[in-house]
């Protein structure tokens, strides 16, 4: 009951690990989740409601977050919870010939940075950035181009989905 | 130790370094005597009567409702007041207002490392505090609500519970919660005929071991103006006319704090006014 | 009467001011707040610095203990950085276990730790697999009043540059260790990464360095550490979303101030060894 909100719906968030309990970094992990629904969901038709959203991890290999960010929107859309947008991760690999990657290289210790960035479905904007490592600002915008491209076959793929039913 | 999920976990086996450092063969006793030289002055220059200078400032937590930082030579404490809030999930009525203290040392304020959870000293320290502070508040004016007091120990170098209290009081006063007097507190270390005034973390830890018979440390909380004690708290083994010696000392000591907090107040009280 | 207006339309009363470019505590959009460093008051701990940015004052005492390495990094030490939000701070804690703020900021300040690399932590190692040093980094937030990661992390990195270790003898065929404290040597840093933390009001209007109060009412707060000419995190965890054109411009201010700040600790580090 200490979490209703008078003006919109509380967005419950539950990260649950692949086995244990949550440490700190399913926490942050859940922060980024939670903040993402936050905007994408539209709340304010819900006051004092709440809506939990639970992901479970099965497996990680590789490119965790962003799986579990396109998973929590197609839940949302499954769901039919009013949203303002869709939104879709992609993951990006900078290796240290200086390439970017959307796949996961082979070898990790050719990986320089990640970077992790969500956008939505309207305006293309950034609602997250999370990046790993150290980087060059232009190794920044060039990641950031390629991953909005990259997130056009994510929408393509959530709408072809959400219409099969 | 249980893995504490909400932090990150350090490994298991660390020790401190301490441990390793040329061993120290001096007996406690031998210890003690370099403490106090035939002239009764201390280590830091002090004589034993002598109380460390205090610097003392108020309004140092920007959203708390009275704050304060207090500085006891090496010993820093920084205590915050909120308003008083309704008590949740309270379903008699109490006439009187409650207390809560929260008194914790920081990991980094002792010579050892101390863990984030509350232990058993902080919890005691904690429950000392309400007590003390619990007569120098009018609690008969906020029946059914309860004020937050919270002490953070940033560097312990002794004396570290009376100057909480005093720190405290200074923070509720700055808080303006309706109090009967400004409360002030000493502490005073005893072993054998030495009598320590305001002793520093050496001198406390050896006071509390039995080198001699008659050992221990006072700590007195004061409510200056009608001369009335509002706490007092001792460990050790002390004869009667020690203790009844101890109480004047202190008390004298207590008293000479009085002006610094109230200068303090009434600073805090100016510049409170000069905004508006 | 501005007072209750402020308390019962903060977002009316926001809204108000900024169509006037200016933020109820004086400043302007784009400025950001009073930095001050100072540096090795706590003398328990083998370091410590405290940083204050406006009125969020954060304090960070580094204690050294001695470990064994894990055996998948047998080369390297550690350095466990922990933010605590105690309730001393802001009437927004409670007392009890970490909240959930505190946690993402102590993971979070973890990964800048790890990105930028500013320490090398093959260097606190002794001797491999046997001996290592680690380091308990505890930032503790004294006043809380918005942009926490600047602070923490000008006060971790200020504490970093302020410890000194003693020299430790290690004899791997007795595993005895003795310590020499009046040898003692500082660590080597080699960087230092500085985090600047922007807002987004009503979508569209960044402000720079947020108070505990803008925070709430912004729809989105993001972080950019830079480390020299590098950026070594961009961390924005949801929120509205910002166009590309806004997020270039901020990463843009936070180097700028990147190098002011870097200047600053160096200053006050200088100061106190002499």
């Amino acid at each position: 009951m200490a979490k209703v909100l008078t003006d919109r719906a509380y967005i419950e968030m539950n990260y649950r690990p692949k086995a244990g309990l949550p440490c700190v970094q399913d926490r942050f992990y859940e922060a980024i989740l939670k903040n993402t629904c936050e905007t994408a969901l539209a709340a304010s038709l819900f006051p004092r409601a709440s809506v939990v959203i639970t992901l479970q991890e099965m497996h990680d290999n590789g490119q965790l977050i962003s799986c579990a960010i396109n998973a929590a929107c197609l839940a949302c859309l499954d769901s039919g919870i009013d949203m303002r947008f869709m939104f879709a991760a992609m993951t990006c690999f900078l290796t240290n010939n200086g390439d970017l990657h959307l796949r996961t290289p082979e070898v990790k210790e050719d990986i320089d940075a990640i970077f992790v960035f969500v956008f939505d479905s309207v305006k293309k904007n950034v609602i997250v950035s999370h990046t790993e490592g150290t980087f060059k600002t232009e190794n920044y915008k060039l990641a950031l181009e390629k991953c909005r491209e990259g997130s056009e076959t994510v929408f393509k793929f959530m709408r072809k989905e959400i219409t099969k039913e | 130790m249980p893995i504490d999920h909400k932090r990150i976990n350090p490994p298991e086996d660390a020790v401190p370094y301490k441990l390793f450092t040329k061993l120290n063969t001096k007996s406690s006793q031998e210890q003690y005597q370099q403490i106090l030289d035939k002239n009764q002055i201390r280590k830091d220059g002090r004589h034993a009567s002598e109380h460390r200078k205090i610097y003392m400032k108020t309004g140092v937590i920007a959203h708390a409702k009275g704050s304060a930082y207090i500085e006891q030579g090496q010993t820093k404490i920084v205590a915050s007041v909120f308003d008083p809030r309704e008590i949740p999930n309270r379903l008699d009525y109490c006439l009187k207002g409650e207390v809560y203290c929260d008194f914790k040392f920081a990991p980094f304020s002792c010579p050892k490392r101390r863990l984030h959870q509350q232990d058993s000293q902080e919890k005691e320290y904690s429950s000392i505090m309400k007590k003390a502070l619990e007569a120098a508040i009018c609690r008969h004016e906020f029946p059914n609500f309860q004020v937050d007091v919270y002490v953070l120990v940033l560097h312990n170098a002794g004396s570290a519970l009376s100057a909480a209290i005093t720190a405290a009081g200074a923070a509720l006063a700055s808080a303006g919660i309706p109090m009967f007097d400004i409360i002030t507190s000493s502490t005073l270390a005893i072993q054998g005929k030495d009598v320590l005034l305001d002793p520093d973390f050496e001198e406390e830890t050896l006071s509390e071991i039995a080198i001699e018979k008659e050992h221990g440390i006072i700590v007195i909380s004061v409510l200056a103006t009608h001369d009335q004690i509002s706490h007092f708290h001792q460990v050790g083994n002390l004869p009667l006319n020690v203790v009844s010696d101890s109480i004047d000392i202190l008390h004298k000591s207590c008293k000479e704090i009085v002006p610094l907090v109230q200068k303090c107040v009434i600073r805090s009280v100016l510049a409170g006014i000069s905004e508006t | 009467m501005a007072e209750s207006f402020r308390v019962l339309h903060p977002i009316k009363y926001y809204r108000d001011y900024i169509a006037s470019n200016v933020r109820p505590d004086g400043r302007g959009l784009h400025k950001f707040r009073p930095v001050l460093v100072n540096i090795g008051s706590i003398q328990t701990a083998d370091g410590s610095a405290l940083a204050k940015v406006g009125d969020t004052t954060v304090i960070c005492g580094i204690k050294a203990e001695l470990c064994t390495p894990k055996p998948e990094c047998a080369r390297e030490g550690f350095l466990i950085p922990n933010v605590e939000l105690p309730p001393l701070c802001s009437p927004k804690f409670r007392p009890g276990p970490p909240s959930d703020e505190a946690q993402v900021a102590s993971q979070l300040l973890a990964n800048i730790v790890k990105n930028s690399k500013c320490i090398n932590l093959q260097e606190l190692c002794l001797f491999p697999e046997k001996l290592a040093w680690c380091l308990f980094a505890d930032i503790i937030c004294i006043s809380y009043d918005g942009s926490l990661m600047d602070a923490c992390i000008i006060a971790l990195m200020a504490a970093l540059k302020s410890v000194q270790l003693p020299v430790v003898d290690y004899d791997p065929a007795a595993d005895s260790r003795l310590v020499n404290e009046e040898e003692k040597k500082s660590l080597n840093i080699k960087s230092v990464p500085i985090c600047s933390t922007f807002s987004i009001f009503d979508e569209k209007v960044v402000l720079y360095d947020p108070t505990d109060e803008e925070e709430s009412l912004c729809s989105s707060t993001f972080n950019i550490v830079v480390r020299e000419d590098q950026l070594s995190s961009v961390h924005k965890p949801g929120g509205a979303p910002i166009s590309d054109e806004k997020l270039f411009e901020c990463i843009k201010v936070s180097k700028e101030r990147a190098s002011t700040i870097c200047k600053l600790i160096e200053t006050a580090i200088h100061e106190n060894n002499t």
